[in-house]
């Protein structure tokens, strides 16, 4: 009797068991095969097939690290936001490549000492940054690059506009993917030593972190004298000359030659000293003159030279535009505003120029094409129009072959102290990489996250409406019907 | 067969409408909703966008109370209230297999708790007729938000049909029903009490049901894998109600 | 026919029903008598395929109650112990959902519940909530329920218990009117309704069974044994003293 029930027992059990074998089973298969449906109206968590293109081209697997924590209530919202849609986004890469692994998320006020670990073993500069590791190679995402956030008065707490999260993402994916690009940083006679343009320096006014970052980025960057040598190698993908004041004579022939076999040249000049030598940029397009703009200096209130301080105009640039919300790019550059007339050291007339280190929006505004990027009115409204950085240009040579060249008006936005502050890296990787022709590594399109920054009725009269039908008016018609139900029925 | 699992369902889902406690469990159910949703759209919280809102709505532990609660309160009497009143004897003589018992039953307990779900659209629908210009609700988001919210409630609903087949008593049904659904949540709710990895890393992570919700179903994404979960606990939790329902006719 | 062979059921260490086998003819209708505990309720649970036996065989027209209990069921109709129904529910919800579960449908459930209404007299509080009907209600309606699908089996489990005396008298009447094409097993421990329903009757003690037959060999049987009895209820506790000394001994 006992063994007939216990049987049955067993056969219940057995089958109990069969089932929950068959479902881990399942649920095992699942586990590696993740079907998402993305529901939301603008399929805003469907990656592009740019980046899935990408994705299934990962030839090595890509760490990723997350760090954030803002210190700032008003800007905590939006970095909490923003970093927020950032991991969403991850789920959606690490699901969509399984080369791809979120090493860690650090809130970097939460977990101090798991930051500072992360910081040293990574070489972290500095948190709110999303950083993707293949091999000894990193690329840093960072807010800016993920979301457009406007900045109003200071005081105000900023709003974030949209977002453009995948576009950043997969754009540092294949910067880390790209075969290595072959530069030369001329080594010119721009002021070298402990305070000068050199590569060496890894003061504040030296190049180091820049030939860092370069190579950081899969550049491959040697170092030319070009006087010595007297031509530019025949590997050079790109010829880059930072805090140049003019080239020495004999440097010249081979620059032009260089240009002319369609060379890539990007040249950020040392305003500080009056360029020499420029001229011949003029055959190709680029005159280098005098203005006020573009002194970046650290000393505010310091009296500066303008006739010395030089602009170059840009031509067309939509290229390099690309990873800029709605064509936005912000540098921060020294603004040199006259303040009134005063008296020079021989009693000449010198302007005296406030000098504020301030934003600036680049902008590509409609109808200025020749003068594509202009300081934003709003932000300065004592600029003049026309407040421009650089001038990048594109010319066929008689050979037929297509040189380009970038000019900025300026080279400390490249030095130690300040390229890693706002988009001067940003400036910087996007011309590089429109000179070299690898735009696509600037981003992929994706659909905008437009952020509704509502402010959510300030009175609190909708809210309290709402409170109404939701407290008293919805679960009130719930009773009503039970009541109403439940007395009819016993009736 | 479908007939019959039909009249067991149709029986046990109109008795919710003729039964007083579902109306007290349904109007609370509106009242804690309403409290929650109205707190998460306060200042303070969202700041205004309905996205977060609706993401803060699922890391509420108040909503995770409804959750829980809700699918125990519907089933807690469904089979031991049939075993304690003897009705029992007058379903298991007819002509119906357990299996059909329990699967109306699991039917009507399932639309009941979606039907006590689907009075939150209410509130939903409130709330986007009053969203000031600019704004809209992503009806997408909202769909993918009910079909996490439905999944995992098919699974405790089964869970507590489970406990119902369990005990002769509504009330240790309905606690024990509780104290597994309970348990399915924590399991991946205090991860930090065992590291500090990303949720991603770990098995947990996979089967910690508030990061579906806080992750995945609240931004719009309806991961089948989660509902294959729910789907794969849902079954085994119905097998193991034919199973003790029918071990327990023995006594 | 019900025929039960070798039937043995234990709940953990108590036997409730140690082997009993009886017969019950088509047509007859067969009182099961014994005292409070006796193994009544288990026999007859296991008889409709509620409840699964440990040993023995139980068919019901032919059908094994074990191997086909689905079968066995459609051919029953069953009144459990006390009545049970849902208390929330309409009479004639109630019937039409019962109909439904025993697989009728339609046209076909709408005249069984019609008819069952007529032939237990309960028309009149068809629309009536059963939590408020009588006791006496309630036993009807519960006696519709097992009379829905026509079978030609029905297992009664004490359906007079707790009624006044003139419900009891309707009660009987009605069984009586049923009983004429069917085959009925009730159970009871009120003798004067076996004395005047049944044809006869199966008197069960302590998982056994130590008497069947008619009514007179009953009472013939008793006297046999030495005592007088005059009805059945004599006779019955005659023979319950017997076993008991029996079992003592």
């Amino acid at each position: 009797m006992a063994i007939r029930r216990f049987l049955t027992w067993c056969c219940g059990a057995t089958n109990v068991l069969l089932i929950v074998y068959g479902a881990l089973v399942t649920g095992a298969i699942l586990y590696h095969h993740p079907v998402r449906f993305d529901l939301t109206a603008k399929a805003l968590r469907t990656l592009s097939d740019d980046t899935k293109t990408c994705l299934a081209g990962l030839k090595e697997p890509v760490r990723v690290i997350v760090t954030f924590g803002e210190a700032d209530p008003a800007k905590r919202l939006v970095a909490g936001r923003v970093f927020q849609e950032a991991q969403d986004f991850l789920r959606e890469y690490t699901l969509a490549s399984p080369k791809i692994e979120v090493i860690d998320v650090i809130n970097v006020y939460q977990r101090q000492e798991a930051w500072q670990q992360a910081r040293e073993r990574f070489n972290l500069t500095d948190a709110n940054r999303v950083t993707f590791i293949a091999g000894a190679r990193q690329q840093d995402v960072r807010l800016e690059d993920m979301a457009s956030v406007k900045y109003g008065r200071p005081g105000s707490p900023p709003l974030l506009e949209s977002m453009h999260v995948e576009r950043a993402f997969t754009a540092a994916l294949r910067r880390l993917q790209g075969a290595p690009c072959k530069a030369y940083l001329l080594a010119n006679d721009g002021i070298q030593g402990q305070t000068g343009p050199d590569p060496a320096n890894a003061g504040p006014g030296g190049l180091s972190a820049f030939v860092a970052e370069l190579r950081a980025n899969n550049y491959d960057v040697g170092i030319l004298d070009l006087a010595r040598e007297g031509k530019v190698p025949a590997d050079c993908e790109v010829l880059l000359a930072a805090g140049l004041i003019g080239p020495l004579p004999a440097e010249i022939p081979a620059v032009e030659a260089y240009l002319e076999a369609g060379g890539k040249l990007f040249l950020a000049i040392n305003p500080q000293y009056s360029p020499r030598g420029l001229e011949f940029l003029e055959d190709w397009g680029v005159a280098v003159l005098p203005a006020w703009i573009v002194m970046e200096h650290q000393l505010a209130g310091t009296k500066i030279q303008t006739e010395h301080a030089l602009a170059t105009e840009l031509n067309e640039l939509h290229p390099i535009m690309r990873k800029f919300e709605k064509d936005r790019f912000r540098m921060q550059v020294t603004y040199a505003r006259p303040l009134g007339g005063a008296k020079g050291l021989h009693g000449e007339s010198v302007p005296i120029a406030g000098v504020k280190a301030g934003n600036i929006w680049g902008e590509r505004k409609a109808g200025t094409a020749d003068r594509p990027w202009v300081c934003d009115a709003n932000d300065y409204p004592s600029a003049p129009d026309g407040l421009s950085v650089a001038r990048v240009l594109e010319t066929e040579s008689e050979s037929g072959a297509v040189a380009r060249i970038a000019v900025f008006g300026t080279w400390t936005f490249l030095g130690n102290e300040r390229l890693h502050e706002f988009d001067h890296a940003s400036v910087l990787h996007n011309t590089l990489w429109w000179l070299i022709g690898r735009e696509e590594q600037a981003g992929v399109r994706d659909p905008e996250v437009v952020v509704r920054n509502i402010s959510f009725d300030p009175e609190g009269k909708v809210r309290r409406t709402l409170a109404w039908a939701m407290l008293a008016l919805v679960p009130g018609c719930g009773v009503l019907a039970g009541v109403v139900i439940l007395f009819v029925r016993r009736k | 067969m479908w007939r019959r699992t039909y009249w067991v369902f149709r029986r046990d889902f109109i008795a919710y409408f003729h039964s007083p406690a579902a109306y007290v469990t349904m109007v609370g159910f509106l009242f804690l909703n309403g409290l929650v949703l109205n707190f998460e759209i306060g200042p303070g919280r969202a700041g205004g966008d309905v996205d977060i809102a609706l993401r803060l709505l699922f890391a509420n532990y108040f909503f995770w109370v409804l959750m829980l609660a809700v699918p125990p309160l519907m089933t807690m009497r469904l089979l031991a209230e049939e075993r304690r009143s003897g009705t029992a004897d007058l379903l298991m003589t007819a002509p119906v297999r357990t299996g059909e018992v329990v699967l109306g039953k699991y039917a009507a307990a399932f639309l009941f708790t979606a039907f006590v779900w689907s009075l939150l659209l209410i509130d939903v629908a409130l709330l986007a007729v009053r969203l000031p210009a600019g704004a809209e609700m992503d009806w997408g988001k909202i769909a993918a938000i009910y079909a996490g919210i439905l999944g995992l409630e098919a699974f405790f609903t089964a869970v507590g049909l489970w406990a119902s087949a369990f005990s002769r008593n509504q009330v240790v049904a309905a606690v024990l029903a509780l104290s597994i659904a309970m348990l399915i949540f924590l399991v991946g709710t205090y991860h930090e009490l065992f590291s500090d990895e990303p949720y991603e890393q770990l098995l947990y992570g996979f089967v910690s049901v508030i990061s579906h919700f806080v992750r995945d179903f609240a931004v719009g994404v309806v991961d089948l894998r989660y509902l294959a979960l729910y789907a794969i606990g849902t079954a085994i939790a119905l097998s193991m109600t034919v199973w003790t329902f029918e071990a327990r006719k023995w006594r | 026919m019900i025929e039960v062979e070798g039937l043995r059921k234990r709940y953990g260490r108590t036997v409730a029903l140690d082997g009993i086998s009886f017969r019950v003819n088509e047509g007859e209708v067969a009182g099961f008598v014994g005292l409070n505990g006796a193994g009544k309720t288990t026999a007859m649970r296991i008889l409709c395929g509620f409840m699964p036996r440990d040993a023995g065989a139980v068919t019901v027209g032919g059908v094994d109650v074990g191997k086909d209990s689905l079968g066995a069921r459609r051919l029953l109709g069953y009144l459990p112990e006390g009545v049970p129904l849902y208390p929330e529910m309409r009479v004639d919800e109630f019937l039409r959902y019962r109909a439904g579960l025993k697989g009728l449908g339609g046209a076909k459930a709408r005249d069984a519940v019609a008819r069952v209404l007529g032939s237990c007299d309960i028309a009149d509080v068809a629309r009536r909530i059963i939590g408020q009907l009588s006791k006496g209600y309630r036993q009807r309606v519960g006696i519709a329920d097992a009379l829905l699908v026509d079978p030609p089996y029905l297992i009664l489990d004490e359906p007079t218990v707790g009624l006044d005396p003139l419900q009891v008298r309707r009660l009987r009447e009605l069984l009586k009117e049923i009983g004429r094409a069917r085959t009925i097993i009730f159970s009871t421990h009120i003798l004067a309704e076996v004395e005047v329903v049944c044809d006869t009757v199966i008197v069960i003690h302590r998982g056994k069974i130590i008497a069947r037959g008619g009514i007179p060999d009953l009472i013939a049987r008793a006297a046999a044994r030495g005592a007088r009895p005059a009805t059945l209820e004599d006779a019955f506790v005659a023979l319950v003293r017997e076993a008991e000394a029996r079992d003592v001994a």
